[in-house]
């Protein structure tokens, strides 16, 4: 049944990113639209490769698989659009910004509090190792989705129009850290099933999501 | 056996090597890079070799979820020392880079060839041929580009390039994975169906062999 799951998950993925090229690709577009669409793209290989795996080997091996690295990356991607592109622009660095820039902190300790739990409940091993590895990049990319939730905006309604967005990655995250965690307690398939249907969901809505609070920098 | 891949690469090389005084910058700069695949390939293929043997021989699994990442690593580090010390202009570092993983296709295809000799045919070559240097060449396009960033913003090389090496892992590891499978033929396509948008993207962007710009 993973295999269905996990083909849900390649195809969703793969609608998405197929509409991201379209829409973002074919002309010249924003390099922060563009990062986040091969974000969605990376999820879409790494998930491929997962539904591929299980398909001709049956399973998957504990520890680290390449299918991993789909989730390393596109979270990558989103932390590089944000951190790169971004955050220069919406944060100058300025005091008035420091209580924002500490609350955000929440979303990444969060995330470390969750892996310490995992780590202290099934002991230090390799899976323990690159789930921490796997939620690291999760935890730098959810700072930002965070921070530009809920930063006030003083660029002219730039990162107000992709709240949306940030909301939905930020909402990416927590679905991919339930999925590990259904993993680690073998919680029960229908819950696997939400968490899938979820990750579907949020997966077609990303570019559509961006593209509607992209088009507000324009008009 | 394992001298053979030597001599292989010696005589790839050196026949390479030949083109080099003759040829004017550009062509000179894409058979260099090819060279450099070329030994890339002879690095990962002793690198390999130790990987193999502390997995116990697992050949699905090394080259499955191994592999890919050490190759895409090391045929990384020359496009990087390239955008750094020499030039790290786009139109000129991509098509370096596809030189680079056919360079890197070329003597891993030999490879192959001398291990399966008596089992190997014409349609071998052509899946090959295609197969593999695609895998290679787009890989190593798909680095380039975010290693285009190293000078111009920063915070996008470093992230966005382990991004898309990231991506080239995967995208490298499912070439494999489907190879090894009962769906070989998908495996073929996979990389043939990536390579027409990529040049047509290419084209549109003005990038063409041997780093003229059209823009």
């Amino acid at each position: 049944m993973f295999l269905y799951l996990s083909l849900a998950l390649t195809v969703s993925a793969g609608i998405g990113f197929g509409y991201g090229l379209y829409r973002f690709f074919r002309n010249k577009s924003a390099l922060y639209v563009q990062m986040i669409v091969l974000g969605v793209g990376c999820t879409m290989l790494g998930r491929l490769f997962t539904t591929l795996l299980y398909l001709v080997n049956g399973e998957i091996n504990e520890g680290f698989n390449v299918g991993m690295l789909g989730i390393i990356g596109s979270f990558l991607f989103f932390f590089s659009a944000n951190f790169g592109q971004m955050d220069s622009i919406v944060d100058d660095g300025s005091p008035k910004f420091r209580k924002t820039r500490i609350i955000a902190l929440a979303a990444p300790l969060t995330v470390g509090l969750i892996w310490c739990a995992l780590a202290v409940i099934f002991g230090i091993n390799s899976s323990s190792v690159w789930i921490g590895i796997e939620m690291l990049f999760l935890a730098l990319a959810s700072y930002f989705h965070l921070k530009h939730l809920i930063i006030d905006d003083v660029s002219h309604g730039l990162i107000r129009s992709i709240r949306s967005y940030n909301l939905l990655s930020l909402g990416y995250a927590f679905l991919c850290i339930m999925e590990v965690l259904a993993e680690c307690f073998s919680f029960p398939f229908f819950c696997s099933l939400i968490i899938c249907v979820l990750e579907c969901a949020v997966l077609l809505a990303f570019v559509p999501v961006l593209e509607r609070g992209v088009k507000k920098w324009t008009t | 056996m394992d001298n053979l891949t030597y001599i292989v690469f010696i005589a790839m090389t050196v026949s390479l090597a030949l083109i080099l005084p003759l040829a004017e910058k550009k062509l000179r700069r894409l058979v260099i890079f090819m060279i450099v695949g070329i030994f890339s390939c002879l690095f990962v293929s002793e690198l390999n070799n130790i990987l193999l043997d502390s997995f116990h021989n697992d050949v699905f699994y090394v080259t499955t979820t191994i592999t890919p990442v050490t190759e895409e690593i090391v045929k990384m580090l020359p496009i990087l020392y390239f955008a750094i010390v020499i030039n790290d202009d786009r139109h000129i570092l991509i098509p370096n880079a596809f030189a680079l993983g056919v360079g890197f296709a070329l003597l891993e295809n030999m490879v192959i060839l001398i291990q399966n000799i008596e089992t190997v045919t014409i349609l071998w070559a052509f899946v090959r041929g295609f197969g593999s240097g695609l895998v290679h060449g787009i890989c190593t396009v798909m680095v380039g580009w975010g290693i285009s960033y190293i000078k111009k913003r920063r915070k996008f090389f470093f992230c966005g390039t382990f991004a898309l090496l990231s991506a080239a892992i995967i995208y490298h590891a499912i070439y494999n994975l489907l190879v090894q499978s009962e769906y070989q033929y998908v495996g073929i396509l996979l990389p043939i169906l990536t390579y027409i948008p990529i040049v047509y993207l290419l084209r549109k962007k003005g990038i063409k062999p041997g780093g003229v710009s059209e823009t």
